[in-house]
């Protein structure tokens, strides 16, 4: 018999059982926590700091880490971003605090953020343009400065929209080169010549006002420049068309940091990877999720509610219902890696490389269905995600009361009407529950795509205005991809770090809402359900 | 009207059909798709065991033979004919016959390349001729043709009473290695001059071979093996780098691809790899690194041009050897008794043999996987260069010589060390969180705990790599002691709980359910806050303000920074979720009507868990232990970022790891289709995929149990 009372009440495990339960929850708080911290201030601006050294040198940029300095124990080194890639070669400098004799914040330093070589730190020159030269002192430089920015997003866009012109025209080209090229036999062969030719002279017919017109553009763009001194003295000269935004920013107030701070996320936002991936937007990534969770709702959906009301509904209980409730189990617990192996085996090389053959023997050994692309990378995280949807489902088909369904029968109504007419609409809570649950999955789902078609930087959206609008066999960009490869693969990771913390709460917010939704919708249906029992 | 009811109703069941086909069919599609994701697998990884095969391709007559090579599209073998010229057997038969220009029939001796480029030749007044060899496919019109290109690159007069052993060049000069009565030389042949190098060998040399980048020569005599490094046209006499007793008579020596091994066939039917190895100290020394067997002289060895296999030519045979898997892969079928000159294709996909009646034997051969067997996946092997067997994972490297290295067993341990670490750290979490809210947790608790675990379980695992990496890899280096001191964190909440469990029983009372979880939550905060205050004073006083300098320099551990630990932590974080949700589920299936009697007599809350549910849902903990076992072993993304990715076979929680699934997300995206680097990681899958069934079955055979003993219990 025990009789000393701590171990008889228990209180140390049921303290350390309580410890373990804390820590568990602090850690999905904590990962939130630094998540929103780091990402939450990742636009926020920061001043830019001039700092005078003890051998002359002047450097101007911004303060991103302070640390002992691992060579000179007991001493402070700071890390500056000093911008000014073309200038200098290099984003940031480890500045030793000992040698800083002087800082400041000066009020007149400028940030300009380029479509090239990231961002410059500096002062004002002058802006040029065929108006005249405003000058840096002027009190209207910087009116002039947000006027010819605007002026030069304008014309890179109008820039932009002439090219893609340009290249619809040309694209029949290509593709009858090909075709002519890769034909099995004369007839095809002269079919293809004939119909290429005929692209040859629309093209030539109507790209010379479109060519005059791009080079307009461009002469447009190259007109207005600004013109900016750097803290070491060297000068630099942008193309108002090269700038991205342009700012006095130790001078701005606090609304005017907030809109900055604002206008920045949207650009996160709404904007496309420049640089590497390490600066401006991450749209083409967060189309590219949208797009192929969406494609993957076609076919989960289907398969996983047919699943499950087969489970429910029709299912005898036999070897073969054991068999399906078994294969279920085991998609639950496989490794996502291994669907991506069976994607790239199955879809990719095999029926991929089967559709080339038969269909696209013209262009091979360029492939076409056969290397990744958007569509085997939904259908293999459909397959992922079929349990999710499977499991939601039955649950919502079970709230259905047995009652309603024998008043259905008794009525006269055959399986499939009373299925049809009032359990599937009673069960709908949970295959949208289903379906939402598998949407998050996929949309933070990673390892199957890096072998079925995800890719750093794709070339085109998937979905855009080039006939046939929906291309199924291109590669894509997604927001976990993204984060794994801006974070680990790019050439500068440490200026990317924003970025990527940045892209991370935008995946983890997405996934997070979802799964909130989900939760709330199956909070609804599990009243019902115990509501329906009594 | 009824005739309308009887056509809706015979419409209604008919749909009813159609529907309970279709469906039913849905249910299959599931099982299917499982059925068709194991047979990709197994189709797709299987063939990477398969054995070689050979087909015998048919016979064409021509001259007298002495040296032969083939064109790479194996559409013509050459066959140099002792009367001075190039004898191109097409295989319809059809010869087309070039002049050796310059070389006065008969010849004595000829002699081809190792990749058949370069040809030399002892003409019948004793000079030595260097000639490159190609053929070019040109297209006449819509015609393929093979143009062939012979071009004199320089003769010599050295040629006479030496024996050709070996012949290497590059662009338009060529070395020859030859035997004299008395030992061997290099000349080096180029068009502006010739020169001879020669090799200080004790004895006649039997065997001889030069390294394709011409710089390192082998030497066998009747009972020694040499080998000299740098060949320089301006070096008149080279002493070997090294020197070795051979145990048996040598006859003939070639270089493997990739310049590293040397392969002699012997008298009596030896043939063995050599290689050189750094010398302990300083120098060279000569290695004996495989031997395989078989029976009857070994006239030649021809190595491949595309990896470690070689033709081994003996008087009634030829086999195809490889040096990775030490296998004879086959013994060429229906091979002729008289044949002079055997060798293989340039890419490796067939063979040829002349007879001395000239008649040209081809075989086409289809060798799969040959650096693949069972034993090289799973168990050591010596590769090249290394001084014992090893199990190293290493799938490409910079050269075409480069020997894969294919073990899964670093993958495999990576994979088991970061599920281990894993497991400790959550599995202990999990399981206490769960067995805390279904137990002891205040009223309300379990539905604020759910939505979280869930929301835990929801949290993209790139995400959670991500922070591991990038976040947390760089601070648990910094603070070592810290995340050291968490280890302390458990005892410590002990013995307080313990100190507590002695004050009087009236103040106990009031420490309960809400209260209780405020005050341990105050504990952890305030023993961590004592943490990071204490830190940095112990780091300068005990360890000299680096922990890491300090483990290296007094416990010689190395410390990565993505290290084990990293990922144990990281993992747990996929794994928490799973064990905690399946363990609470577990528990709560425990019939209350158990718990109430043991409490009825007497027993305390504690001991009711300890003694009634615990062992009641033990079966559960253990299914929820080894589900979150199979998310650990397949977790990608975590292991990828998080670990350093390098293939080593260490256990320490300081060092990182490459685990299988990171190993295939990352090898296999670029692995040619159908190669073998493909299968073996396709094979890599299955094998993921096996454990990770064999976990669910064991978890759901553990479910089906559990519901049997309670639904007896329950009725």
């Amino acid at each position: 018999m025990m009789h000393t009372p701590w171990l008889k009440e228990g209180v140390a495990a049921r303290w350390l059982a309580a410890a373990a339960l804390l820590i568990s929850l602090a850690m999905v708080v904590g990962l939130v926590a630094v998540v929103s911290a780091v990402a939450g201030k990742a636009f926020w601006p920061r001043p830019l700091v001039q700092l005078h050294l003890a051998d002359g040198r002047v450097l101007l940029g911004e303060v991103w880490t302070r640390e002992a300095d691992p060579n000179h124990p007991g001493h402070e080194r700071w890390r500056l971003k000093t911008g000014n890639r073309d200038l200098e070669g290099q984003d940031f400098v480890w500045v030793p605090k000992a040698a800083v004799v002087a800082r400041e914040v000066p009020s007149a330093a400028w940030l300009v953020e380029r479509r090239e070589y990231g961002n410059f730190y500096g002062f004002a020159g002058e802006l040029r343009s065929p108006e005249g030269i405003v000058r840096g002192t002027d009190e209207r430089f910087s009116d002039a400065v947000a006027r010819a920015i605007r002026r030069g997003r304008e014309l890179v866009e109008e820039e932009r929209h002439v090219l893609d012109r340009l290249a619809a025209l040309h694209a029949p080209v290509v593709k009858y080169e090909a075709r002519a090229k890769g034909a099995k036999n004369e007839r095809r062969r002269q079919r293809a010549l004939a119909a290429l030719e005929r692209a040859r002279q629309h093209e030539e017919e109507n790209a010379a006002p479109l060519l005059a017109r791009l080079a307009e553009v461009r002469h447009q763009a190259e007109e207005v420049t600004l013109v900016m001194n750097a803290a070491g003295g060297q000068v630099m000269t942008v193309p108002a068309a090269g700038v991205v935004r342009a700012v006095p920013i130790n001078a701005l107030g606090l609304g005017a940091r907030v809109e900055l701070y604002l206008s920045r996320w949207w650009e996160f936002l709404s904007a496309e990877p420049r640089e590497a991936n390490t600066e401006g937007g991450i749209f083409p990534a967060l189309f590219g999720t949208a797009l192929l969770v969406f494609l993957m709702t076609f076919a989960v959906v289907p398969l996983g509610v047919i699943t499950a009301v087969y489970l429910n509904e029709y299912a005898s209980g036999g070897v073969f219902t054991r068999a399906v409730r078994l294969a279920l189990a085991n998609l639950a617990g496989v490794p996502s890696i291994v669907f991506g192996a069976f994607g790239l085996a199955f879809f990719v090389y095999g029926v991929g490389g089967t559709i080339d053959r038969l269909l696209f023997a013209d262009s091979l050994p360029t492939p076409t269905f056969g290397t990744g692309g958007i569509l085997w990378a939904s259908l293999t995280l459909a397959l992922l995600t079929v349990p999710v949807v499977v499991v939601a489902t039955e649950e919502g088909l079970q709230s259905v009361p047995d009652a309603t369904r024998d008043g259905a029968r008794a009525l006269g109504a055959t399986r499939w009407q009373t299925l049809r007419h009032v359990v599937l609409p009673y069960a709908a809570p949970g295959v949208l529950t289903g379906t939402i649950l598998a949407v998050a999955r996929a949309a933070g789902e990673v390892a199957p795509l890096m072998l079925t078609g995800v890719v750093k930087l794709a070339p085109a959206l998937p979905l855009d205005g080039t006939p046939p609008y929906l291309h199924l066999e291109r590669k894509f960009m997604h927001l976990g991809f993204h984060i794994y490869d801006v974070g680990f693969q790019s050439p500068n990771v440490e200026a990317a770090k924003p970025m990527v913390y940045a892209t991370t709460l935008v995946l983890l917010a997405l996934v997070v809402v979802l799964n909130v939704v989900a939760v709330a919708l199956r909070a609804r249906l599990r009243r019902r359900l115990s509501r329906s029992a009594v | 009207m009824r005739a309308d009811t009887a056509r809706f109703r015979a419409r209604a069941r008919a749909i009813d059909r159609w529907m309970a086909g279709l469906i039913t069919g849905g249910g299959a599609a599931v099982l299917i798709a499982t059925f068709l994701l194991v047979l990709f697998l197994v189709i797709e990884s299987v063939p990477v065991l398969r054995s070689p095969r050979a087909s015998s391709e048919g016979v064409v007559p021509q001259g007298v033979p002495l040296a032969a090579a083939e064109d790479e599209y194996r559409e013509r073998v050459t066959v140099v004919g002792a009367e001075g010229s190039l004898h191109l057997v097409g295989r319809d038969g059809e010869v087309e016959v070039i002049p050796l220009e310059g070389v006065q029939p008969p010849v004595h001796q000829a002699l081809f390349s190792a990749d058949g480029r370069f040809l030399v030749a002892v003409d019948g007044v004793g000079r030595l001729h260097a000639f490159s060899w190609r053929q070019r496919v040109i297209w006449e019109g819509e015609r393929r043709v093979l143009q062939p290109r012979l071009r004199a690159i320089a003769a010599t007069a050295a040629g006479d009473g030496k024996h050709l052993l070996a012949v290497v060049g590059e662009g338009s000069s060529a070395k020859v290695l030859v035997g004299t009565e008395d030992g061997a030389s290099v000349v080096h042949l180029s068009e502006k001059s010739t020169s001879a190098t020669n090799l200080a060998v004790a004895g006649p040399a039997v065997a001889g071979a030069l390294t394709a980048s011409g710089e390192q020569a082998w030497v066998a005599t009747a009972n020694g093996l040499q080998w000299f490094q740098r060949l320089d046209p301006e070096v008149s006499l080279l002493e070997p780098t090294a020197s070795v007793p051979l145990s048996f008579r040598p006859t003939t020596a070639a270089v493997l691809l990739g310049d590293v091994t040397l392969v002699l066939g012997g008298e009596s039917g030896e043939v063995e790899a050599w290689q050189a190895l750094p010398a302990a100290g300083a120098g060279w020394r000569l290695d004996q690194a495989a031997q395989f067997h078989g029976s009857g002289r070994v006239i030649a060895v021809t190595p491949s041009q595309r990896e470690k296999s070689f033709l081994v030519q003996r008087i009634t045979a030829a086999e195809i050897l490889h040096l990775t898997s030490r296998r004879t892969l086959l013994a060429l079928p229906g091979y002729p008794a008289d044949a002079v000159v055997a060798r293989l294709s340039p890419r490796l996909d067939g063979a040829f043999a002349v007879t001395a009646k000239g008649a040209v034997h081809r075989w086409s051969l289809q060798l799969h996987h040959p650096e693949a067997s069972l034993a090289t996946l799973f168990l050591p092997v010596r590769y090249e260069g290394y001084e014992r067997a090893h199990v190293v994972w290493q799938s490409s490297g910079g050269s075409a010589g480069f020997e894969p290295k294919l073990s899964l067993l670093p993958l495999i341990v990576g994979t088991l060390k970061g599920a281990l670490y894993a497991l400790l750290f959550s599995a202990p979490l999990a399981l206490a969180g769960a067995l805390y809210v279904n137990q002891f947790a205040p009223r309300g608790l379990r539905e604020v705990v759910k939505p979280v675990i869930e929301l835990m379980a929801a949290v993209p695992s790139v995400v959670v790599g991500f922070l591991a990496a990038l976040f947390l890899a760089p601070l648990v280096r910094e603070h070592l002691l810290i995340s050291a001191g968490v280890l302390l964190a458990a005892p410590s909440v002990a013995a307080v709980a313990v100190v507590w469990s002695l004050a009087p029983a009236r103040w106990q009372r009031r420490l309960s359910g809400a209260r209780e979880l405020v005050v341990v939550l105050g504990m952890l905060v305030v023993a961590g806050t004592v943490l990071i205050v204490l830190e940095p004073h112990l780091h300068q006083a005990w360890f000299g303000g680096d922990v890491v300098h300090w483990l290296y320099q007094r416990l010689g551990v190395t410390y990565d920074q993505r290290n084990a630990m990293v990922v144990g932590f990281a993992l747990g974080f996929a794994v928490i979720p799973i064990i905690f949700t399946i363990a609470e589920d577990a528990l709560s299936n425990v019939p209350p009507s158990l718990v109430a009697a043991s409490l009825a007599l007497g027993a305390t809350p504690w001991e009711a868990a300890r003694t009634v549910v615990i062992p009641a849902a033990s079966p559960g903990l253990f299914a929820a232990v080894m589900l979150g076992l199979g998310r650990a072993v397949g977790e990608t993304m975590i292991v990828l970022m998080a670990t350093g990715n390098t293939p080593l076979m260490s256990l320490s929680p300081f060092n990182g790891m490459r685990t299988m699934a990171a190993t295939i997300a990352v090898e296999l995206p670029e692995a040619p289709y159908g190669g073998t680097l493909y299968r073996v990681l396709i094979l890599t899958a299955l094998l993921l995929f096996c454990f990770t069934f064999a976990i669910n079955m064991v978890a759901a055979a553990v479910a089906e149990r559990l519901r049997k003993r309670f639904g007896r219990l329950a009725a």
